[in-house]
């Protein structure tokens, strides 16, 4: 059973757009498809990275990114524990 | 004229040409010329002024002088008497001058100024007015003696290391720079050393420099034609302005550039040709082994790291990880044996171990040589940055980035990662229009995972006063998130 705390769920959902700000900013995957660009802007709906076609260098860019852009070190095994948009901010949120 | 052999001392040559060609000029100043023979007549009369003063052959001796043209007479006149000499100038702060006049063991300072004095050494004040009176030949003079200048490398950190260059450095292919135009000029802010040494290899091929203050490039343009001047020797950084800069001025017909750098990017090179119709030449090399290769008007379309080609009696090798020289064509840490190179440096036997063994000079620089004797330099080994399992030189993407709208300068720091190692970051100083995203996709594009991830911003880049980048203070100031 998962007893994690839940984040604040103000502080969730700003990863979670920060993330899916990474994922469209990501020079190896480009998503094009309009309805996973629906569900990205969507704070309500998740996606994963594998239906997004993240492969191993597409998971390094956004690890970078986050790293660049927004200060936080994420490492791949934290993308493949935590393998959607949504699964990634909460984590996030919950290491702080 | 009869060919003055090189092995003479410096200044027995520039005499010879003096008594073949006494109004040859030598250096045109602002009030005209002046002859090969006044030349040597004044330098003479300042060496006997020095002997007086207690100043003997194979002295150290400092110069504190600001106005150039006396400078150089005192240089010249120290040259002549075989004395060991160093620049100590003003812009440099008293306990860095006191550092240097220790270490190299001055026992005289040749200044305008009792403020300049240092330490226990004498102060000598040169009488410029009795030495352009003075009578020809004085007799008291010892023989023409092998003067030799103290260099410093400014390093990125730490002290700078200290040099003896001897005549043969000093003149290192004076007749090739000559080859590219005998009438020349350099802006005064290439550093003293450097400007010293283009008047002393002028003057041994029997060339006129022209002196002048610093100008602004459509001033500098007008005294070139004005003069006949065939020669500019310009830094990096004043090249790359100057086609902007002389608007619709036109460059003079004839007048060669020539510019000393670790890497001038290549979209600089052909945009400086292209649009002033000169020949420019590039000239690569270190303070240590002297000029290796040169990159001529036709080498610039050449690969984008070229440096040109080695030079005649040069010989450049790549090394393997193991000390070994590679065959043409494969990447490895350089080294450098030239006629002219210093033996090592005066007072760093740890530095000597690192860069200088088995009688090669080993600049940590990366490259290759190509077929046809073409030297290609990636960078320095130092600055090298390791992104996973990829290797980046910041060499290579600042050549993409530069030229880009609206980027002025720019330079590449390494952000360090726990997970990925170094993350190469382009700090870039802009001008209005510039686009952050619109350069990042251009490198993108043309360098793949070798590409910047981040573009800072940033007012000015951090540089030593050699006008290096420094890449550690760069990350300090901009390497937060």
């Amino acid at each position: 059973m998962d007893h994690q705390p839940s984040p604040p769920p103000h502080h969730a959902a700003r990863l979670r757009d920060l993330v899916a700000t990474g994922v469209r900013a990501n020079p190896v995957v480009t998503v094009n498809d309009p309805a996973l660009l629906a569900r990205l802007a969507d704070p309500a709906a998740d996606c994963s990275f594998e239906e997004l076609g993240f492969d191993s260098l597409a998971r390094m860019e956004l690890c970078i990114w986050m790293q660049v852009e927004a200060g936080f070190e994420v490492t791949e095994g934290e993308l493949l524990d935590h393998p959607s948009v949504g699964a990634l901010a909460t984590h996030l949120a919950l290491r702080g | 004229m009869r060919p003055v052999p090189p092995d003479l001392p410096m200044m027995a040559r520039v005499e010879a040409i003096a008594r073949a060609t006494p109004d040859r000029a030598a250096f045109i100043r602002a009030d005209g010329p002046v002859g090969y023979a006044q030349v040597t007549r004044e330098v003479r009369a300042l060496a006997e002024q020095f002997l007086r003063a207690g100043i003997a052959p194979g002295d150290a001796v400092g110069i504190t002088i600001a106005d150039d043209w006396t400078h150089i007479l005192c240089s010249l006149a120290l040259i002549r008497l075989g004395c060991r000499q160093v620049g100590l100038p003003r812009r440099d702060p008293v306990p860095l001058r006191e550092d240097l006049a220790r270490r190299v063991g001055v026992v005289a300072i040749i200044a305008d100024d009792a403020a300049d004095a240092l330490g226990g050494a004498t102060l000598v004040r040169p009488d410029r007015e009795a030495a352009a009176a003075a009578a020809d030949a004085p007799g008291s003079l010892p023989p023409i003696g092998f003067g030799e200048l103290v260099m410093a490398t400014s390093g990125t950190t730490g002290r700078p290391k200290l040099m003896v260059a001897r005549e043969p450095m000093l003149l290192d292919q004076a007749e090739r720079i000559a080859g590219f135009g005998g009438i020349f000029l350099h802006r005064p802010s290439f550093d003293g050393n450097h400007s010293k040494r283009l008047s002393y290899r002028s003057l041994v091929t029997g060339g006129t420099e022209v002196l002048a203050q610093d100008l602004p490039p459509r001033d500098l343009a007008a005294l070139v034609a004005r003069h006949g001047v065939t020669r500019v020797h310009l830094a990096p950084r004043d090249l790359a302005t100057l086609p902007d800069a002389l608007g619709d001025a036109a460059w003079p017909a004839g007048t060669s550039i020539v510019t000393t750098g670790t890497r001038v990017p290549q979209t600089v090179r052909r945009d400086v040709q292209r649009r002033l119709g000169c020949a420019l030449h590039v000239v690569y090399g270190t303070t240590e082994a002297g000029i290796v290769s040169i990159a001529g008007p036709h080498d610039h379309d050449d690969h984008p790291d070229s440096v040109g080609r080695i030079l005649p009696g040069v010989a450049a090798e790549a090394l393997d990880d193991a000390g070994r020289p590679l065959p043409e064509d494969a990447d490895g840490l350089l080294r450098f044996r030239t006629p002219a190179q210093v033996d090592g440096y005066l007072d760093d036997p740890e530095a000597d171990a690192t860069y200088f063994r088995d009688g090669w000079f080993h600049p940590g620089d990366v490259g290759r040589r190509l077929p046809g004797d073409v030297l290609l330099v990636a960078g320095r080994a130092d600055d090298r940055m390791t992104l996973g399992v990829i290797k980046i030189f910041p060499a290579e993407i600042e050549a993409v980035a530069e030229g880009f709208p609206g980027l002025v300068e720019c330079a590449v720091f390494p952000l360090p990662s726990a997970a990925f190692g170094e993350i190469p970051v382009l700090a870039a100083v802009v001008r209005e229009g510039f686009d952050a995203a619109a350069l990042l996709a251009h490198c993108r594009a043309r360098l793949g995972m070798r590409a910047p991830r981040r573009i800072v911003v940033v007012p000015a880049l951090p540089r030593n006063a050699q006008g290096k980048v420094l890449r550690r203070e760069l990350a300090r100031v901009a390497g937060g998130p």
